[in-house]
């Protein structure tokens, strides 16, 4: 079932809580895998909760642009409507 | 009749040998199989009729799995149906034999591309979906000429050694999602890829079996059947051996 976007900040929770950071950690536009040093495989996983939790299959090539909680806000947002 | 989903496979090389056995036994199991088959329509109407008498949908599906796009489609193929894809059995293989010093660049490429590419190909296409399903298996043909090499087949068992590296690299990536990866390595079976070997040949590895007999597609799919089946849910990046206990 398709639902809502999510707010960023309802993003920047869910990558907080699931990477063990702080928001002071996580702003929003940082880059997961340059300057988190988060792997892509771990990327992947978190995107793919997020695709059964929002109801959404992003195609293959938008996996690639999931490089901050602003990118994933903005296809999340194309997908779903904007929040 | 409301019919329960079933969890869908994809089998290759299931027209034959230890795929056709496979993909029957899948079936058996409660699987939805959706196999290919290269070049064998007569064969795979077979298998389609044989496997469908469990009460499955079988589905036949045309596909070069050295074509990355054809494997794209094989699995698209699945995805159409109503179950999950949670399982894919990699068995299309050939052998091209020959001494390496009279080998052909044709025949180190073709066995290459089919048994090495074909399964990477395949692999690739199915990886999302078992990632997004969160559970199932990845389960690869290899050969006991991965480990122990095999005089005249040295473009096979190197298709197969890398399978081996190939899949227990899958183990550890996609482990997190809850998919399993492991190697199925069967020593001298019964099967038209096995027939072509010369009696004395194969009389002398079946002394090397203590078994004293070659394994049977069958007995290989039993183990493919326990490996893709929740009894086998901690068992992940292993090279599992049905080979009579053959010594190379």
């Amino acid at each position: 079932m398709t639902k809502p976007a999510p707010t960023r900040e309802e993003l920047r929770d869910f990558f907080v809580e699931e990477l063990e950071l702080t928001d002071e950690l996580l702003p929003y536009d940082a880059e997961f895998a340059v300057d988190l040093g988060i792997d892509s495989l771990t990327t992947m996983e978190l995107v793919v909760q997020l695709e059964k939790r929002y109801g959404v299959r992003l195609a293959e090539a938008e996996f690639a642009e999931l490089t901050s909680v602003n990118a994933v806000h903005a296809v999340l947002s194309a997908r779903l409507g904007t929040a | 009749m409301a019919r329960t989903t079933r969890p869908v496979a994809v089998v290759t090389g299931g027209s034959r040998g230890i795929g056709r056995a496979v993909v029957k036994r899948l079936a058996e199991d409660g699987f939805d199989v959706v196999f290919c088959h290269r070049s064998r329509p007569d064969a795979a109407a077979e298998v389609v009729a044989e496997a469908g008498a469990a009460g499955a949908t079988v589905v036949a599906h045309r596909a070069d799995v050295r074509d990355p796009h054809e494997a794209r489609a094989l699995v698209a193929v699945a995805d159409a149906l109503p179950g999950p894809l949670s399982t894919l059995v990699t068995c299309a293989g050939i052998v091209r034999d020959g001494p390496l010093a009279r080998m052909s660049d044709d025949d180190w490429d073709e066995v290459i591309r089919t048994n090495l590419d074909g399964t990477y190909h395949v692999c690739r296409a199915a990886a999302l979906a078992l990632m997004r399903h969160g559970a199932g298996c990845i389960l690869t043909l290899s050969s006991i000429a991965a480990a122990h090499g095999s005089a005249g087949q040295s473009n096979y068992a190197a298709s197969k050694a890398g399978i081996v590296g190939f899949t227990t690299s899958l183990a550890r990536e996609l482990g997190r999602f809850g998919v399993r990866s492991n190697v199925v390595a069967p020593g001298l079976i019964g099967t038209d890829l096995t027939a072509e070997l010369p009696d004395a040949a194969r009389a002398s590895i079946v002394d090397r079996v203590p078994l004293r007999r070659p394994g049977t597609p069958e007995e290989v799919a039993d183990l493919v059947s326990f490996l893709a089946s929740d009894r086998a849910r901690y068992i992940n990046g292993q090279v599992i051996g049905v080979d009579g206990g053959l010594l190379l």
